[in-house]
């Protein structure tokens, strides 16, 4: 069993099942990100953790000891919220002192921690500034120190960097993962940001309807998806829905066919699935290569500086591609003839 | 130019409208004149015969008492409620919501007929008791108005964030919500308290035979002949609330530049 372990975690408002026996088993240290769209139940895991709600059923269990008959109070929780939620009549040192002083910390150990903490999140001087004198960056390095100086069990983090703006978001993530290292700390992070969980964490659970769909390393998660919900839902990803004939024959579901890339699909042959594969590991060309490839023609292109996004129109259907862009520019244009293929390692097989 | 003088011009004459009558009040206070009448003449004889006055001076005092207990309970009520209507999941919020705020659609006349029909209905003699509740039933609207839109402007999660720091609910009561609450509480307190004060329908219905508020001497001095006495005390009382309101915003002033500088 390992650091933070959850149980068949279920809970319903009302009749509705937001959670539905959830399990989790992570290691000390770890950073897992719980990402999906919005009522996938991830806030609800998290508030079940931090005891903001009471579960229906299951248990949860830190470092060995059973936490949720606890009140919140007495969990020894850290949760950074959304918003921050700082004491706007309290002082940066008095929002980080509180809960120390809950603790029953002296007068000296309080200041010695306080300043730490401050120097730890590069706030040394900003003491007796008050919330709404800090900017939004400032303010979650104060809600990040004030949950981190009571030396927590375990962070939570709610939504945490949304409310930041883009270039801010970045380097918040970087101090952010830098100080988890540091102290080493077991991490739980709410988001519905794909690209933010796949830079910070170590594991990413996917959620969705109150289940886990998928929990994996990003690369794993990105590179093996389990399902079209997890292939589309982190990145983009082309599916093809159909059947494996003989061979390396692919029939669709509108009765076209084309040749998989070389490789062994005797195991699911005569099966109805759906191939994945991401739009930049397709390669284009201009000349027929001798390999299995798809003839297609291009439709529309979007230029994003050192890549251009082609939309393919081929079986039938429409194809993402993305592709490097040369010195020259755009090495494509519209209703230029081309060529598709990828390999097999690349591409995903998924029944669901 | 003109555009702007008018502008003055305009204001002005709305200020007169709504304060001369007052300031015609104090002025008189200080008038020998038995009659209110001119030329004035100064003199602070209306003030030395209210020091004189028991029965208005006791009325005064009453006045302040029901006042103020009234505004003590409607400042714990209010708090007590609107606290649990912010957090609750109750289907029942909806409807106390409402029923607190409906009392100022009803005419004070009829509450008073009917806490009088009341007592009545019980045998029992007209009481200070029953008097309270009236004057609550009527402030308490104010107090919670203030009081709840303090709540909704505050962000509730720093309640949970209290909470996940070690604090239990009366430790994040007294640190958190009580500082962040208190300049409303104090605001919605005083307006109780003027409202109570002011009112004379409900004392009148629901006063024990004997006693008497400021409202009601003023209301039978009017009748049986009017000496400057009572705009002596008149005088007293504005002087009295323009101390009180401009203490509160100082406090207000003080405790919102704390919030948010």
């Amino acid at each position: 069993m390992g650091y933070l372990a959850i149980k068949n975690l279920s809970k319903s408002f009302q009749n509705n099942k937001v959670l539905d026996r959830i399990n989790l088993d992570i290691e000390k240290g770890t950073f897992l990100s719980l990402l999906g769209p919005s009522g996938c139940g991830k806030t609800t895991t998290l508030r079940l953790i931090a005891g903001f709600e009471r579960q229906d059923e299951g248990t949860i269990n830190i470092g060995g000891n059973m936490i949720d008959r606890l009140p919140p109070y007495k969990r020894n929780i850290g949760l950074v919220f959304q918003n921050y939620a700082l004491f706007p009549h309290m002082t940066v040192s008095q929002n980080i002192a509180y809960g120390l002083e809950q603790r029953n910390f002296t007068k000296g150990e309080i200041k010695k921690e306080v300043s730490k903490a401050l120097e730890m999140v590069q706030l040394t001087g900003y003491e007796n500034r008050k919330p709404r004198q800090l900017s939004g960056g400032q303010q979650q390095r104060v809600a990040l120190a004030r949950a981190l100086v009571i030396k927590p069990s375990l962070l939570l983090l709610d939504e945490s960097l949304s409310a930041l703006d883009k270039k801010l978001r970045v380097d918040m993530q970087i101090e952010l993962r830098q100080i988890q290292k540091n102290i080493g700390i077991t991490t739980l992070f709410v988001t519905h940001d794909q690209e933010e969980a796949m830079t910070l964490s170590d594991q990413i659970a996917v959620m969705k309807d109150g289940k886990i769909i998928q929990i994996d390393t990003p690369q794993k998660i990105y590179e093996k998806p389990i399902n079209t919900f997890v292939a589309s839902f982190i990145g983009q990803s082309n599916f093809f829905y159909g059947k494996i004939k003989d061979h390396l024959q692919f029939e669709l579901q509108n009765g076209q066919s084309f040749l998989l890339p070389h490789g062994d699909y005797s195991l699911n042959k005569g099966q109805d699935c759906i191939i994945s594969i991401r739009p930049e590991k397709i390669r284009m060309d201009r000349n027929r290569p001798s390999h299995p490839h798809i003839q297609g023609k291009v439709k529309f292109i979007t230029y994003v500086g050192n890549l251009s996004m082609y939309l393919i129109e081929a079986l039938g259907l429409e194809i993402r591609v993305q592709n490097q862009n040369h010195n020259d520019g755009v090495p494509f244009e519209i209703n230029d003839e081309i060529f598709l293929s990828w390999d097999s390692g690349n591409q995903s097989i998924l029944f669901e | 130019m003109i555009k702007k003088g008018f502008g003055w011009l305009y204001t002005g004459i709305i200020f007169i409208f709504l304060y001369a009558p007052i300031a015609v009040l104090m002025l008189m206070s200080f008038n020998k004149s038995q009659y209110n009448s001119l030329p004035f003449q100064f003199s602070t004889r209306w003030y030395k015969d209210l020091a004189n006055d028991q029965t208005l001076i006791d009325a005064s005092l009453t006045s302040i008492y029901i006042a103020a207990v009234t505004a003590i309970f409607c400042v714990i009520l209010a708090t007590m409620l609107m606290l649990w209507i912010v957090q609750t999941k109750s289907k029942w919020k909806k409807w106390i919501d409402s029923l607190v705020i409906l009392p100022l659609t009803i005419p004070w006349l009829i509450l008073g007929l009917a806490l009088l029909l009341l007592l009545n209905f019980l045998k029992l003699d007209k009481n200070y008791f029953v008097l309270l509740i009236g004057h609550i039933i009527v402030s308490l609207p104010y107090t919670v108005m203030v009081i709840k839109a303090r709540l909704q402007s505050l962000d509730l999660t720093i309640n949970e964030a209290s909470a996940s720091l070690g604090a239990n609910e009366w430790t994040t009561f007294r640190k958190i919500t009580l500082p962040l609450l208190f300049p409303a509480m104090l605001a919605g307190g005083f307006l109780a308290f003027v409202i109570s004060f002011d009112n004379f329908i409900l004392s009148y219905f629901l006063i024990p035979s004997g006693h008497s508020t400021l409202p009601i001497e003023i209301y039978s001095s009017i009748k049986f002949g009017f000496t400057p006495v009572i705009n002596a005390v008149s005088t007293i009382i504005l002087a009295g609330t323009t101390i009180v309101i401009l203490f509160i915003i100082m406090v207000m002033k003080a405790s919102l530049k704390y919030l948010f500088k």
